[in-house]
């Protein structure tokens, strides 16, 4: 509109004639105020808000308990250590003052001289019904509050579009994750219109499936521009999001039931830009560390493992040695009996071998003894049948001749008789008999010779 | 930037943590040491790349109730 305006006066032609400077004008109004002094009363009340103390005096507004106007106030020092009670911000008081301009500035003040409180106003009053309210049905409750994304994909934030707040929440989401989306769902933050706006803002976003964590916020302002933060209508659309929502209204003083149900509350809107937005250098110093720590765990463990390795590799280097060392003495060992066995076995056999030859002489030497007394026997009984058989036919022929000289002789001597005493028979009948016996001797004679020669004697 | 990227970010994070913390605890072989190492090579990688896009949307939304208009600012 303010844009339209321009665009229009921009086309015009500036007026002429009667133009004042704004000295002038001020001093006109201040004039004229002057003037005017006692058409205005010297008692006025209101609810006291927005108390800034300084040392030199105090500044508060005083609001109309009924409509939405106010008026700034200035209690000076040396006034206000006069006055026994203190200043309290929701309390309804009555003033006793003057009016002031300031045409430095334009400004009309109202210079306190006394002033009573009567209790609280019926704002504050419906205020605090709204946060015990909320109170107990634990909007307020930390517990209840939903943890914000840590990385969200979207931000969206309710706020107006022409005030700082706006920029001050995109710069602070930029400077940290400048890659980081945002919503801006315009919204009036002041005024009667600001409660419907920002219902719809907030609701808006909540519905939104892309949008992570949402934003309501506005820069500093006086309680009165601020109060649509403390409406139930705006308090309600904010603790009934799904999304989680950071609200950050005016400055570190100021405070809001909109705050209070809000999952988070930050003080500034610059500070609701750096809590909704991870500060991506943080990442990077953290993928940083996580990188060192997996490199170092890394070649940590690959030595290790080759350690372990080359450990085993010893192990069983030496294992081998020990089981090659164990073989060569087996070897050795299996060689040294063979040797022994084959020297034992020679001598063994050796013994027998000189034993069986020893037998087998000593069984020749008997043999050959046996066969030469053998052979002797055999010559001593042939020699013995030789003599024996000289001496048979010896006696043989020895007793034959005896025999026959003898027979011849008894022949003789037979015949003889015979022939002398008739003798004829009786020397025949001898004779026969004679030749009888000396054929039965013969036959012996033959026999014996016989069994001479084949053995049987 | 997607949506997805932004919330890999985390996902990955957490798991180049438990890739960090595996090979920490020194209980796995050579392979699978070298199985996780390429991995987390991948992984921060990727991140790295999420990381370094430039800047991401803003999208205005204005308007009331009754009737609403948006514009990409940049």
């Amino acid at each position: 509109m303010a844009d339209a305006d321009q665009s229009r006066a921009g086309t015009r032609a500036p007026p002429d004639g009667n133009v004042w400077s704004v000295h002038r004008l001020n001093a006109q109004i201040g004039s004229v105020l002057n003037a005017a002094s006692d058409q205005f009363p010297s008692f006025v009340v209101g609810e006291v808000s927005d108390i800034h103390p300084y040392e030199y005096g105090t500044f508060f507004d005083l609001r109309d308990l009924n409509e939405d106007t106010t008026i700034s106030c200035i209690l000076w020092a040396y006034q206000r250590d006069t006055i026994d009670h203190e200043l309290e911000a929701g309390t309804e008081a009555i003033i006793q003052a003057s009016v002031d301009f300031y045409e430095d500035n334009g400004q009309t003040q109202l210079a306190v001289k006394q002033f009573w409180p009567v209790g609280d106003s019926d704002r504050s009053e419906g205020l605090e019904e709204l946060r015990a309210q909320l109170g107990a049905e634990g909007l307020l409750d930390a517990d209840t509050k939903q943890s914000l994304p840590t990385y969200p994909s979207r931000v969206g934030v309710v706020t107006s579009l022409s005030g700082s707040a706006r920029e001050d929440a995109r710069e602070a989401v930029r400077s940290r994750h400048p890659g980081l989306p945002i919503t801006i769902c315009d919204a009036t933050v002041q005024g009667d219109a600001a409660v419907p706006s920002l219902v719809n803002g907030i609701q808006r976003l909540d519905q939104s499936p892309d949008v992570d964590v949402v934003v309501v916020t506005r820069g500093g302002g006086a309680d009165a521009d601020l109060w649509c933060f403390n409406e139930e209508p705006v308090v309600r659309a904010i603790a009934g999001c799904t999304t989680p929502t950071v609200v950050a209204i005016g400055h570190e003083d100021d405070d809001t039931l909109a705050e209070a149900v809000a999952d988070h509350r930050s003080m500034t809107p610059t500070d609701a830009g750096a809590a909704v937005a991870p500060d991506l250098s943080v990442v990077r110093r953290e993928a940083a560390q996580i990188e060192r720590r997996i490199d170092r765990a890394h070649d940590t463990l690959v030595a290790d493992r080759i350690d372990r390795l080359r450990q085993r590799l010893d192990t069983g280097y030496q294992q081998i040695e020990q089981r090659v060392q164990r073989q060569q003495a087996a070897h050795q060992r299996a060689a040294d009996l063979e040797r022994r066995i084959r020297v034992a076995y020679a001598s063994v056999v050796r013994d027998r071998i000189d034993t069986v030859e020893q037998r087998i002489a000593a069984a020749h030497r008997d043999v050959v003894h046996t066969a030469e007394r053998e052979a002797a026997t055999a010559h001593a009984t042939q020699r013995r049948l030789y003599d024996l058989e000289t001496r048979i036919d010896r006696a043989y022929k020895t007793h034959v001749d005896r025999e026959l000289d003898q027979l011849e002789a008894r022949i003789e001597a037979g015949h003889r008789d015979r022939l002398a005493d008739a003798r004829v028979t009786t020397t025949e009948a001898r004779t026969r008999q004679l030749w009888v016996a000396i054929a039965i001797l013969v036959l012996l004679l033959v026999l014996i010779l016989l069994a001479v020669i084949t053995g049987f004697i | 930037m997607g949506t997805d990227e932004n919330g890999d970010i985390g996902e990955r994070l957490a798991r180049l943590e438990e890739i960090a913390e595996t090979l920490e605890e020194g209980e796995v072989g050579l392979e699978r040491a070298q199985t996780l190492r390429e991995e987390a090579d991948e992984q921060l990688t990727t991140l790295r790349e999420t990381l370094d896009v430039g800047d991401g949307n803003i999208i205005e939304v204005s308007g009331e109730e009754t009737g609403t208009t948006s514009r990409k600012v940049d």
